[in-house]
């Protein structure tokens, strides 16, 4: 009667308590981020404003008013209520963040795992094209490539595409050769898998733990980098809401109206913080490489 | 030793040349992509339309693709990187002119980045899970964390504006002269000359901008350090100089920084690449005449030949960034010599 | 199960003060800061100014952007006397004649004038100068308006040079002291640095001018900065307070212009945003000039498309409220626009007016004119210049249902659009832009802006703006005399393109808005002259 037999799998709201202790206070602040992104999902798609204001209506009375209770994060050079501005901006630099990490991963990941599954030339052309990328300097290929198709929000995310999935190839590839003589992978093969069959059903059970800790740790790096592209003046087109694109616009009023900078900023800090420690708690949790005594 | 070093260099360097032909192909197909008129942008905004035929022809962009491309690449073996059209003069003079403060502050903000990423690193890995340890992290994670354009926006409003300690852009004071030339990068110019009051006014401008550029750097070198710091610590080699009966510090700087540096070097490495084409944003607002505000000045204004020219010496640099990693490496490990 | 280390406090307590801090601190601050402005210990003989934009291009031959980096260096024949936008005095010229019927001019060169190399500038100099100007391919030497410089330009002696003109031009001695086209360079000092006929010494004269004004050129950094001496043998004299350096920064970010004149290291900075300098105004402790210019800034309404009706160009004026505008965003501090023409320019009607804003007579005539809701407009502007205005009308629009997307692009992507020949199909349907004539005349102003010749890279008219009856006009004034029919005519003409058939929405009619300290004198702004300081005239004395 003691210990059952079979391990059955623990009831449902203990995984999500499970979950949320695993995200700590950085999960919980990125689920807050990510409430962001729904409200602002929602305006941005259905048109039906939940945040407190309209992120876009002008409001030429109320125009550079401090933070006050009526506007918590104050109002800026049209009247537009900056906290409205900062939660639908989640949209715009979280959402577009994570898309962006998305295609880089799917796209470094395959052309990585391909690599060094493959080996020989398929490898060493691969990963030439890889090494082509990295070198050149992020800034200026993502400034270029923005700038020639528009300097929209989209292009921008995918010239940061094109900018982080080298890294993925990397580390996919390393992953693969370190995972590919191991034993289960060798009896695999024996038992007639095909290198396709490897590919897209064994080992990215395998691969995932660490690319998935590379993603979140990322979020934080491509959010930077896109808001800093902003602040070059590439990026979401007025008047649209973007971290970024709301300190740039700032500057000119700087350091009066510090709100305009502060706030916006602030959120860009804030989501690198929490997803920067997300991305250690998930690392420390499941990556196989790495010991907990690292950081 | 030398030999296979030597070897090692040859092996790089042949790589790297594929690689530069390759880069060179991209950065010119990408500048031509680029929209907006150079030839009118030289010629003026509100020039006539024959003069801005005229001024094309003059930089030679009415000729075939190819042609211009061909064009490009003879010059480039020649060292011509062509004219630039914002500053009116050869590339090449820009680049001597700018590149010098660019390199001070990135040196600059590596030094400040490895000096405090190695001591807190490994002072947090000494005190595992207490203060230092904490607070050692949480800097860390704030250098990753904060966009630096907006850092460097407070940090002139702390230190200039409300406090008055720093200057708020430049190398230099309005009407101070440079020290005379000799390795080109200021701080060593003026010590070299010996003019304390000089060297001291440019530290004072160098603060901040390299400061506000170290934070990634000494953030991530922080969380390796101590990472590696940590495995070592508990390796055997370690406790039996311990059971020796070495003094702590001995066994510190000799064993274990050295072996836990590994890591870091990679880091280093990769960090001086981002920094160096990142630093964009922190001249922009420090007014800091480098090649990263060049280099957006360029973009911004379709300068083709400024935007090739930065590209390619930017990937140079990255490569040899490499290969001085890769040379690091085998120094410090003995193992990797054989 | 649980493999976690408990979560530690105080590393996120770290982390959040950190953050907090660094979002309140700019709050602490702005309680903090209460200082006076201190004249840094730099000389006061010299004058600083910091700008936006870098002085770069400084062969007059070829700059047709921004004069600034000109006016210390060179001299025109004649100059603007003070304020005034139609009366010249001397300037390299010491004096003139023309003849009967104003077709032949006749110039004094001033006695003494010397180019800073030494040489002497005489007739002959002036003469080649011109010259240059005229043939240089790539040159702006059209706003001479001579076809044969040869011919037309005659050295009478060494110190007396004729113009030919052909035909009467009551105003040439207004018209040489533009500040594009008109410059006197040495011609002999740009050949002997030639690359060839189709550079003439350009290359090389836009980074060592030589010409005959008051400073000289000490260093040109490009992008950085610009900074001139005195040349002391100028035969115009010193007087003391006059300025013996000048140094004209580019300093891209408008905070840092700002703590530069708040810290004492520039004298006169611009532009700032409309706040900043409202402030800087009241609280007293610096000037901010305020004077008018003969600039206009618009939105060009391109005449094709939606917009091919002049009923829907109509509507868009009545949708747009520059009254709100320009008391609440740009705070008072910009001029109404009471026609397409700047009020101060000869011919200009005051009383012209533009449809005001009514957003029920906007939808009445968008709707007469096809324009149905849902239609989709584009609008480009540059680098910021245009944005709110832009957002406004966007709103605006927005609440008549019609659909504005906004395009930023760089200066250079911008002028290539605007100045380019794209077919209409291609083109933008709203440019945001400024404009200023080069000297005061009506039609030197008009042409380039609303005659369907001047369209895309031949003029100024980004719309594709067409009206016969204005072509007519216009055909029919060339380089006329300002007399009372040229001014009836143009009354006609105004009429037409702010409300029959809009070529615009005029936004504002620009004043100057230049920060600079209290002792600094001599502020006196051309309104002709669009963004350049009287350098020459400008001292330090007292506060």
């Amino acid at each position: 009667m003691s210990s059952p037999a079979i391990d059955l799998p623990p009831p449902a709201r203990s995984r999500a308590i499970d979950m949320l202790r695993l995200g700590g206070v950085p999960g919980l602040i990125v689920l807050v981020l990510f409430a962001c992104i729904v409200v602002g999902g929602i305006w941005r798609l259905t048109g039906h404003v939940v945040t407190p204001y309209d992120p876009v209506a002008l409001d030429l009375s109320s125009r550079l008013l401090p933070p006050t209770l009526a506007h918590p994060f104050g109002t800026d050079s049209l009247g537009r209520d900056v906290l409205s501005r900062v939660v639908a901006g989640a949209w715009f630099s979280l959402m577009t963040s994570m898309a962006v990490i998305a295609i880089a991963a799917t796209i470094g990941t395959l052309t990585g795992a391909v690599a060094g599954l493959l080996g020989g030339l398929a490898d060493e052309v691969l990963m030439r094209i890889t090494d082509l990328f990295l070198a050149f300097p992020a800034l200026v290929l993502a400034a270029a490539i923005s700038a020639t198709f528009g300097g929209g929000l989209a292009t921008t995310a995918l010239a940061l595409a094109a900018v982080f999935w080298p890294w993925y190839a990397r580390i996919a590839r390393a992953r693969i050769l370190g995972l590919k003589n191991l034993d289960f992978v060798t009896a695999a093969i024996t038992l007639g898998a095909s290198r396709r069959y490897l590919l897209l059903v064994t080992l990215p059970p395998l691969l995932a733990p660490t690319v998935l800790v590379q993603m979140t740790m990322d979020v934080a790096f491509v959010t930077l980098s896109l808001s800093s592209l902003s602040f070059l003046g590439l990026g979401v087109q007025s008047p649209l809401p973007e971290w970024g694109g709301m300190v740039y616009e700032a500057l000119p009023s700087q350091p009066r109206a510090w709100w305009l900078a502060a706030f916006p900023g602030g959120a860009i800090a804030l989501t690198a913080l929490a997803f920067n420690l997300l991305g250690d708690r998930l690392r420390d949790q499941f990556d196989p490489d790495h010991r907990r005594n690292g950081d | 030793m030398l030999a296979q070093l030597l070897g090692l260099v040859a092996r790089r360097l042949f790589a790297a040349s594929f690689l530069l032909v390759g880069i060179v192909f991209l950065t010119f197909a990408l500048s031509r992509l680029l929209p907006g008129d150079p030839a009118r942008m030289y010629a003026g905004a509100r020039a006539t339309p024959e003069a801005v035929a005229l001024v094309r022809q003059q930089l030679g962009l009415d000729a075939p693709v190819l042609t211009q491309f061909q064009t490009y690449v003879t010059a480039l073996a020649q060292g011509d990187l062509g004219l630039s059209i914002v500053t009116r003069r050869p590339v090449v003079e820009d680049v001597l002119s700018f590149l010098p403060a660019t390199v001070e502050l990135v040196l600059a903000a590596a030094v400040i980045g490895i000096l405090a990423g190695t001591a807190l690193g490994t002072w947090a890995a000494c005190r595992q899970e207490r203060l230092p340890d904490y607070s050692a992290r949480g800097l860390a994670v704030l250098g990753l964390s904060l966009p630096d354009f907006w850092l460097a926006i407070l940090m002139q409003l702390i230190f200039f504006s409300a406090l008055g300690w720093l200057p708020l852009g430049d190398r230099l004071n309005l009407d101070t002269l440079p020290p005379p030339t000799v390795t080109g990068l200021l701080l060593p110019d003026a010590l070299l000359a010996g003019n304390l009051p000089l060297a001291w006014e440019i530290l004072r401008h160098l603060a901040l901008p390299a400061l506000v550029l170290s934070l990634p750097l000494a953030g991530l070198l922080t969380r390796t350090t101590r990472a590696a710091t940590i495995e070592v610590l508990g390796k055997d080699y370690v406790r039996h100089a311990r059971a020796k009966g070495l003094s702590r510090r001995r066994i510190l700087i000799r064993h274990v920084m050295r072996n836990a540096m590994m890591p870091g070097v990679t880091v280093i490495g990769l960090q001086l690449g981002f920094m160096i084409s990142g630093a964009v944003l922190v001249e922009t607002v420090f007014n800091w005449p480098g090649v990263g505000r060049y280099a957006a000045q360029a973009i911004r204004a379709v300068d083709y030949n400024a935007i090739m020219a930065m590209t390619l010496i930017l990937s140079c640099a990255y490569v040899l960034i490499n290969l001085a990693v890769d040379l690091a490496y085998v120094w410090l490990d003995p193992r990797l010599r054989s | 199960m649980d493999s976690l280390p408990p979560i530690s406090r105080r590393r996120m307590l770290h982390g959040l003060m950190a953050g907090g801090a660094a979002v309140t601190l700019p709050g602490l601050w702005s309680l903090a800061r209460a200082q006076v402005p201190i004249a840094s210990g730099r000389d006061p003989e010299t004058l600083v100014v910091a700008t936006e934009a870098a002085v770069d291009n400084l062969d007059p031959a070829t700059n047709i952007d921004w004069a600034m980096g000109l006016v210390p260096v060179y001299e025109t024949l004649t100059v603007l006397k003070g304020t005034s936008t139609t009366e010249v005095g001397p300037s390299l010229a010491s004096s003139w004649t023309k003849n009967a019927d104003a077709s032949r001019w006749t110039f004094e060169i001033a006695a003494g004038a010397t180019f800073h190399d030494g040489t002497v500038c005489d007739a002959a100099a002036v003469k080649a100068a011109i010259l240059r100007t005229l043939t240089l391919g790539s040159g702006n030497g059209y706003v001479w308006g001579i076809a044969d410089g040869e011919t037309q330009i005659i050295v009478e002696d060494a110190s007396h040079i004729t113009f030919d003109l052909g035909a009467p031009r009551a105003f040439f001695d207004v018209q040489v002291s533009g500040q594009y086209g008109f410059w006197i360079a040495s011609a002999a000092a740009a050949e002997a640095n030639s690359t060839g006929p189709d550079d003439q010494g350009s290359a090389w004269l836009q980074r060592n001018p030589v010409g005959t004004g008051p400073y000289r050129l000490v260093s040109l950094e490009p992008g950085q900065q610009a900074v001139y001496e005195a040349d002391p043998g100028y035969r115009g004299g010193w007087k003391p307070g006059q300025f013996k350096k000048i140094v004209i920064r580019a300093v891209p970010v408008e905070s840092s212009r700002l703590q530069m004149l708040d810290s004492g290291e520039a004298d006169v900075i611009f532009p700032l945003p409309p706040e900043e300098t409202i402030a800087l105004r009241d609280a007293g402790r610096f000037k901010v000039s305020d004077s008018e210019t003969l600039t206009m800034n618009f939105i060009a309404l391109g005449c094709y498309g939606p917009l091919a009706d002049p009923r829907a160009r109509q509507a868009m004026n009545h949708a747009f409220d520059a009254v709100s505008y320009r008391d609440q965003i740009q705070l008072g501090l910009k001029a109404p626009a009471h026609g397409c023409f700047p009020v101060g320019l000869s011919g200009a009607n005051p009383d012209q007016g533009v449809p005001g804003f009514d957003l029920a007579k906007a939808q009445e005539l968008f709707a007469a004119a096809g324009v149905a809701p849902g239609t989709e407009l584009t609008y480009l502007y540059y680098e910021g210049i245009g944005k709110q205005a832009g957002e406004l009308l966007q709103a605006l629009l927005g609440s008549v249902g019609i659909t504005l997307s906004l395009v930023e692009k760089s200066y250079s992507a911008f002028a290539g659009d605007y100045f380019g020949d794209a077919p209409p199909d291609q083109r933008y349907n709203m440019y945001a832009f400024s404009w200023w004539p080069n000297f005061n005349h009506p039609t030197e102003y008009a042409r380039p802006l609303f005659h369907s010749a001047s369209a895309g890279s031949m003029g100024g008219n980004a719309g594709f703006y067409r009206n016969d009856e204005v072509d007519r006009i216009l055909d029919e004034t060339q380089d006329a005399a300002i007399d009372a029919a040229l001014l009836e005519k143009m009354k006609r003409l105004q009429e037409i393109v702010a409300v029959e058939d809009p070529a615009w929405i005029p936004i504002f009619q620009d004043r100057t808005a230049m920060p600079y300290r209290t002792d600094i004198a001599g502020m006196d702004l051309n309104p002709a002259y669009a963004l350049t300081l009287p350098f020459y005239g400008m001292t330090r004395g007292g506060a």
